[in-house]
């Protein structure tokens, strides 16, 4: 209980703190909030005219895309917020900036991800809130307690699988003791996985997504369980299945990063 | 002359030390060309011609739009915002050259680099898996060529002219992103204007984005009659001429602000 109660309040303090530091720079903040409103609406904007010209992609409809397209876009924004700084894990490798975390007496991998609170992915939040409450209205969704808990669930869920492959391509750099930066291929994967239904893509990437690489459990699963668009086969709600995928992941990732430190050099000056 | 050629040469030297950068970035092209084709194949799904466009011509116009793509990128604003901001644009200014001379060679350096390296695999690869994008005529390749070449340099026009502003703000933050999010959308790069409804894409055609990139892709594809062809050529010559001008205004405006920082 000690534990966690300090836990809590060092996380509380390292949030404040760069929840402070970010503000020092309000433009830059409003310039985000722009790029990131332009950006997705830009990118619903697009899909729109296409199903519009169309009728549906994948078989799915306008409305159900929209409700989609804002749930990829929310748990991005929460996975940037909460996760940004292991974008920069191979540099923090290859330069030793763990060096700083080890001398505390505290886990490494806990201060790395509270360091730094990125307040700027909030900006994210906003049109992603805004499409997704459109979405909802054209989907007509109506907000119970078990669908609530569920559209929950599987924005936990698809944060903590975006969190979970961010740590692991930043955790190989303890392998390869190289800075090469896997953030735009990953990125470009989870847009393309994560906004577009699962069933554009041949079988064998339907297979992939689902099992190997289970990307498609970040918003295509879940959604397609919170509209009850087909009965599936499991017995439990696909959305919670995805918070059990999230978990899973990321406390493999996490394990991944833990056996990464044995190998930290500290290679920097 | 011989200095731009110069500072091209360097640029192409230096690009091809960065291995992992080029197999990243297929990598990433790749998968881009391979979810934008799924895309329009579940967005057809056998059905005929939507809008005036086949499902082959579409692939051929998101292949080619893909491999466009890399050969526009344009260094330029960052450029300019990196040296202002550490004050080595003054050193820049010292050298007896027209810096914009110099960051146009470095960014056809840049294309040169970018045809060999990413350009000619994403081809083979895009062929293999979805066929050859053959353009519609030889004939309409060549315009093709003329297209790309003025819509080049409309687009490293706009990137200077955003670029030039960092001599005012310093710091441009993600003004860039902003501009890169719009010019996507506008430009028909990724979905053709003409999906688009149809007040929207009268008003967007007018813009020069769409001299960027669908312009040039839809000649490829022989969408445009030749009539079409010449009066659409003519507005993205009457663009870049326009956009000339008013750089070669603005870029007297620039010199005059600059704030040398750092040393």
């Amino acid at each position: 209980m000690q534990i966690v109660k300090y836990h809590v309040s060092v996380a509380a303090t390292l949030i404040r703190l760069s929840i402070q530091s970010r503000l020092e720079y309000p433009f830059m903040l409003i310039g985000h909030v722009l790029a990131n409103c332009v950006q997705w609406v830009a990118g619903f904007a697009a899909i729109k005219f296409v199903v519009d010209s169309f009728g549906s992609l994948g078989g799915w409809g306008y409305e159900s895309l929209a409700f989609l397209y804002g749930m990829s876009v929310l748990s991005h924004g929460l996975a940037v917020i909460l996760f940004i700084q292991t974008w920069y894990m191979a540099y923090c490798v290859v330069e030793g900036e763990y060096d700083m975390f080890l001398l505390r007496p505290m886990g490494v991998l806990f201060q790395f991800l509270f360091e730094d609170f990125n307040l700027i992915g909030i900006t994210d939040m906003i049109p992603g809130l805004m499409v997704f409450f459109y979405g909802c209205a054209k989907v007509h969704i109506t907000m119970t307690f078990a669908n609530i808990s569920m559209i929950l669930f599987a924005l936990i869920g698809g944060t903590l699988i975006r969190g979970a492959v961010w740590i692991f391509c930043g955790s190989l750099s303890f392998w390869t003791k190289s800075t090469a930066n896997f953030t735009d291929m990953v990125g470009a994967l989870f847009e393309r996985v994560s906004m577009y239904p699962l069933t554009i893509y041949p079988k064998w990437a339907q297979v992939i997504f689902t099992y190997l690489l289970p990307l498609a459990w970040i918003t295509f699963y879940p959604v397609k369980g919170i509209l009850g668009m087909e009965g599936s086969v499991i017995p439990v709600p696909m959305a919670a299945v995805s918070l059990g995928v999230g978990a899973v992941m990321f406390v493999l990732s996490c394990g991944l990063f833990r056996l990464g430190m044995h190998r930290y050099e500290s290679a920097g000056s | 002359m011989k200095a731009y050629l110069f500072v091209t040469k360097i640029r192409i030297q230096s690009a091809l030390a960065y291995r992992f950068n080029v197999i990243s970035t297929i990598l990433i092209q790749c998968l881009l060309m391979f979810a934008m084709a799924c895309f329009w194949k579940a967005a057809y799904g056998g059905t005929g011609v939507v809008s005036g466009t086949g499902e082959q011509d579409m692939l051929t116009y998101t292949m080619i739009s893909i491999i466009m793509g890399n050969l526009l990128t344009m260094g330029v604003e960052g450029r300019i915002e990196g040296s202002v901001r550490t004050g080595s644009v003054a050193l820049d200014m010292l050298k007896p050259v027209n810096i914009y001379g110099i960051y146009l060679a470095e960014d056809l350096g840049d294309m040169a680099v970018a045809f060999f390296q990413i350009a000619v695999p994403l081809l083979i690869i895009g062929s293999v898996m979805f066929g050859f994008p053959a353009p519609a005529s030889f004939v309409c390749f060549i315009i093709f060529l003329l297209s790309f070449s003025i819509g080049y340099f409309i687009n490293w026009i706009l990137a200077g002219l955003l670029g030039m502003c960092a001599f005012r703000v310093i710091s441009m933050g993600p003004i860039r992103n902003v501009k890169g999010f719009i010019m996507k959308l506008l430009s028909g790069s990724v979905i053709p204007l003409w999906f688009f409804p149809d007040g929207f894409r009268v008003f967007l055609e007018f813009l020069p984005f769409v001299n960027i990139y669908q312009l040039p892709l839809g000649i490829y594809i022989g969408r445009y009659t030749f009539e079409e062809m010449f009066w659409r050529t003519a507005l993205q010559m009457f663009w870049c001429m326009v956009l000339w001008l008013i750089f070669h205004a603005a870029q007297k405006k620039a010199a005059a602000a600059v704030l040398i920082q750092g040393g």
